[in-house]
């Protein structure tokens, strides 16, 4: 179903390669499609995007963000997508620290980045339910603190609750420890989600080698982010032949069947890169990476940085 | 296992991230030094190759099931510091594009997984291929899957969240059973590319030692940093707990679990836990030293 607008119809079911965008106008629009029982979500960047993509090409969008679609909206456009990359870097990963670094009791301020983090999704466009169900990564490591909070062997200061039928005795302190995982790793990971859904990832990087960071790790994230999905495809490729072919077999059989496909996406993968290799050899590759891709702080970057510090730093430090 | 943002405290991941930052460091200068022209591409589609790899799920016990990781894989085939950099990046991409692991945790993340995982995996393969390429390979990918399950339960112990009792064993047995998986996967991987493409896994002829020395300076540096300040500073819940008027939570876990723990004659309590850590430490690492080289001994001799 496409998200942008209402022609259902036009959308679903539209094969790869044909063109049926015309009345999106410009910026990005997504839809998702089906294979067999495998959803595929494409995005398409038109003309005007920020970041200037070829309009409707469908392979391009299935390749940037196949099933997966953690970073659909970066390609949109707002006040906060055309922030500087950096600057959204550190203005995000600093509230990631405020809310770490503030008392769990403290929990008005806890009420505030929240409503703070509300309010970066609403300027931003980005739906805060798509934050909401990306954050529910934390949910097995909230759920393991949470079942041994009921083992913590705290002798001191024991609080007896009941629970249906059971009679629980837990401690004050790890509640307040329960309390305090799951608030603060919760709101981080919407922030993060915030930082990737307005910064599409190739330009954080860029930020990343702006700010010094080492050229050698900013390359291997480019490389990485290039060809994550290339061979997730391939990957899954092979897990469906083996599905189709391996069946029965005791556990080590699966094991050793898993360690021939991991082999053998070795080898692909190596031969894919000497390949590559190549073919930025003929294309001048010398060592290093080079993009057309100036970014620059204006003054927009400058205004938000200074709102968004006043806030954050009087939120964290009040009361201090 | 990614640690969330929240679950340590700022002592811990402050002190994994200056950890993991030295031995990043240190990994990237001995990365660049040889560094070819056609590494980058390299070293970025194999940490994409690991990044596809970790899809593989197997099942483990009671229905559930255990990914495969790849950071012993990536020391096997690329050497201790280009596997630090290939599992920096797949765990780097995972926290900023997934949210599969916090942001201040980060560092702690890169520590168990990046750097602890292919470093003693490297080592112990290291010390045993002479006998077995295969069961090194096994032995290397069971042994890195708990060390750095370990050192994530002992991080989020340190930080109060769960107490060691509780985190070593659930955490350590887990991964045990995971590691088994590992081991089974890295073995039958290096024994099928060598079939295939044998020129692909010879490039690990030399062992190189300094990888143990990063790996002893790591440890040594969390046993001088956190165990001290794990006893002695109270943490944020600690301090709530005392703002509470609650009574302060045992006196660190590590006295729980180590009676004793200070050297005689040694006057500073900080001082004191640290060299205790740094003494388990070493004592771990020497006798790891012993085995290594009188097997290596073995090997030269027979």
């Amino acid at each position: 179903m496409c998200q942008k607008c209402t022609l259902e119809s036009d959308i679903t079911g539209a094969t790869p390669g044909g063109n049926h965008a015309p009345h999106h106008g410009d910026g990005i629009h997504l839809h998702d499609h089906k294979h067999g029982d495998v959803v595929h979500r494409h995005v398409h960047y038109h003309p005007s995007a920020p970041d200037g993509r070829d309009p409707g090409d469908i392979e391009k969008g299935h390749q940037h963000t196949h099933t997966y679609s953690f970073e659909v909206y970066a390609y949109a456009d707002s006040l906060i997508h055309r922030l500087d990359a950096r600057t959204k870097t550190i203005a995000f990963i600093a509230l990631i620290l405020a809310v770490v670094l503030t008392p769990i009791t403290e929990v008005w301020k806890f009420g505030l980045y929240a409503l703070g983090i509300a309010s970066l999704y609403i300027i931003s466009g980005v739906p805060p339910l798509f934050g909401l169900k990306r954050s529910l990564v934390v949910v097995p490591f909230v759920a393991f603190a949470g079942v041994l909070l009921i083992f913590m062997p705290d002798k001191p200061h024991p609080a007896a609750y009941n629970f249906g039928f059971t009679h629980t005795t837990i401690a004050h302190g790890g509640i307040y420890m329960f309390f305090n995982a799951l608030v603060k790793s919760w709101l981080s990971v919407l922030t993060a989600a915030l930082l990737y859904s307005t910064t599409p990832f190739p330009k954080f990087i860029k930020g990343l080698e702006l700010l010094r960071m080492p050229k050698v790790i900013t390359m291997l994230f480019s490389f990485l982010y290039r060809f994550m999905w290339v061979l997730t495809d391939e990957i899954k490729r092979m897990i469906r032949a083996r599905d189709a072919r391996a069946f029965g077999g005791g556990r080590v059989w699966h094991l050793q069947v898993i360690g021939q496909m991991v082999g053998s996406l070795f080898i692909r993968s190596f031969e894919r890169a000497e390949r590559v290799y190549a073919a930025m050899l003929a294309r001048g590759y010398g060592g290093t990476l080079n993009t057309l891709d100036t970014p620059s702080v204006t003054l927009r970057d400058g205004l938000f940085s200074a709102l968004f510090f006043a806030i954050l730093l009087t939120i964290l430090f009040w009361g201090i | 296992m990614h640690i969330p943002d929240g679950f340590l405290d700022t002592k811990t991941w402050v002190t994994a991230a200056t950890a993991s930052g030295g031995a990043v460091a240190y990994a990237v200068a001995k990365v660049n030094k040889g560094l070819e022209e056609k590494d980058p591409p390299l070293m970025g589609v194999l940490a994409a190759f690991i990044f596809a790899a970790q899809m593989l799920n197997f099942p483990v016990a009671g229905g559930t099931s255990g990914h495969f990781i790849g950071g012993a894989l990536a020391a096997i085939l690329l050497g201790p510091w280009k596997a630090i950099l290939v599992m920096l990046s797949v765990i780097s991409v995972q926290a900023l594009l997934f949210g599969d692991g916090g942001i201040t945790a980060l560092g702690a993340n890169i520590l168990n997984l990046a750097i602890i995982a292919p470093l003693s995996a490297y080592w112990v393969y290291g010390a045993l291929r002479r006998f077995s390429v295969p069961a090194g390979a096994f032995v290397a990918g069971l042994i890195s899957t708990v060390i750095a399950a370990s050192a994530a339960a002992v991080e989020l112990s340190v930080s109060g969240t769960v107490p060691l009792v509780l985190s070593m064993p659930i955490m350590a047995g887990w991964h045990l059973l995971i590691g088994i998986g590992e081991g089974i996967i890295t073995a039958v991987t290096i024994g099928y590319i060598a079939r295939v493409r044998s020129d692909l896994v010879t490039n690990t002829t030399g062992f190189d030692w300094r990888s143990l020395m990063v790996l002893a300076g790591v440890a040594s540096f969390l046993a001088l940093f956190l165990s001290p300040l794990a006893s002695s500073l109270p943490d944020g819940l600690q301090r709530v707990a005392y703002e509470l008027g609650f009574a302060k939570r045992g006196t660190g876990l590590f006295t729980a679990l180590i009676p004793n723990y200070a050297i005689p004659g040694v006057k500073s309590e900080w001082l004191a836990g640290g060299l205790a850590g740094l003494v388990g430490i070493s004592a771990t690492i020497l006798i790891g030293y012993g085995v290594a080289t009188a097997a290596r001994r073995r090997s030269a001799g027979g």
